[in-house]
């Protein structure tokens, strides 16, 4: 064999390692518009817990937003629910329940807020502050948020650990 | 005169202590405009320095109250903007609370909302009373460009309320429980069109060390 083909296959080779870290590194692909996943932003590891509804609505025209959350003891359990997550659609008032994967650590406590978009997807008013939700163990808990603005129409929901 | 290896052990480190301390001091220093112990912090963050009303407590009352004012059957049953005016807030708890901050900070979000509109309360009208003498009686303005005197719209509606608290201590624990409650009164009929409460409990213990 060539000298040059032996060094250049040796080459290609020795990238690989490179070339395959740099794969798996990879950031997954963005949420499907309006699903439930592409209103949902983790900052940081927050406790085992489904939110399996997530419906907006308007009252007064104001948006209005209710989560519906349940703090999952089996972790195995929640994580295999996790590949629906990302194609459902936001739930309009009305319609069904359905599961929803969120992350791992398990903590009594998470702090949310919602962000407010109008329809160029620019923040509406000021930023909401922090709020901490206590549950217990295999516990159901209801979140909601309303817009001040009538300028929004679409929203985030913000969610961390309460450390 | 012969120097002593120890001594001249010591002179050596203290030395290199010396100049290793300033130069920390050089690389440590900031810049002309800060002294280094000041940062600004996060207002939205959760505040838990105390159990005591603070910042994140008046937020999440503002909120509340604002949302709830917001999906009222008031609102939505309006054919034009309800007026509203800000009466007082009444402090009934053990601590000083500025109950006025908590009430401009609901009329702050509900004045955003352009569904509902403010008139001056007690404290705004003694600005306006003033700037309306200053442009009437001080001869320096023209008639038919100053403000007059009787235009002014009453409100219908007044906003007022109370926070009130329990303390509960037990042992090294301490509850305190803050109640709001506002209520909007129509002033023509003294109808109680809207009524809402928010609870917050904070609950602190105290460090063993």
């Amino acid at each position: 064999m060539n000298k040059n083909v032996l060094f250049r296959v040796s080459r290609i080779l020795g990238l690989m390692p490179v070339l395959l870290a740099s794969c798996a590194s990879q950031p997954l692909p963005p949420p499907a518009p309006n699903s439930m996943a592409s209103k949902l932003s983790f900052l940081n590891d927050i406790p085992t817990i489904n939110i399996y509804d997530l419906r907006m609505i308007s009252v007064n025209d104001f948006l209005v937003v209710q989560a519906q959350l349940f703090h999952h003891d089996d972790e195995e359990a929640m994580l295999k629910s996790a590949p629906w997550f990302a194609t459902l659609p936001v739930l309009i008032i009305g319609t069904a329940v359905q599961p929803l994967f969120s992350s791992s650590v398990s903590r009594n406590a998470i702090q949310y807020r919602f962000q407010w978009l109008d329809k160029n997807g620019m923040p509406v008013g000021n930023e909401e502050n922090w709020k901490v939700l206590n549950f217990m163990p295999s516990q159901a808990q209801t979140i909601k948020g309303m817009a001040t603005s009538k300028y929004a129409v679409d929203f985030k929901l913000e969610m961390k650990s309460n450390n | 005169m012969k120097t002593h290896p120890i001594n001249f052990l010591n002179q050596a480190i203290t030395l290199i202590t010396l100049l290793s301390l300033s130069s920390c001091a050089s690389t440590s220093r900031q810049s002309a405009f800060s002294a280094g112990n000041v940062a600004y912090g996060d207002t939205k963050a959760v505040e838990t320095l105390t159990n005591e009303m603070g910042l994140t407590d008046f937020q999440i009352l503002a909120e509340a109250m604002t949302t709830s004012l917001l999906t009222s059957p008031l609102i939505a049953m309006s054919k034009q903007k309800p007026t509203i005016t800000l009466s007082d807030i009444k402090n009934k708890t053990s601590e000083h609370i500025d109950t006025r901050a908590i009430a401009l900070k609901i009329r702050a979000q509900l004045a955003k909302s352009q569904v509902v509109r403010f008139m001056s309360d007690k404290a705004d009208e003694a600005h306006a009373l003033t700037e309306l003498q200053r442009q009437g009686q001080s001869g320096r303005y023209k008639a038919s460009k100053s403000v007059k005197m009787g235009n002014a719209e009453g409100a219908k509606y007044s906003l007022y309320g109370e926070i009130t608290s329990i303390v509960k201590r037990a042992d090294d624990i301490k509850n305190v429980d803050y109640i709001l409650n506002l209520t909007l009164e129509d002033l023509d009929s003294s109808e109680i069109v809207w009524t809402e409460e928010k609870e917050i409990r904070k609950t602190s213990e105290r460090s063993m060390f």
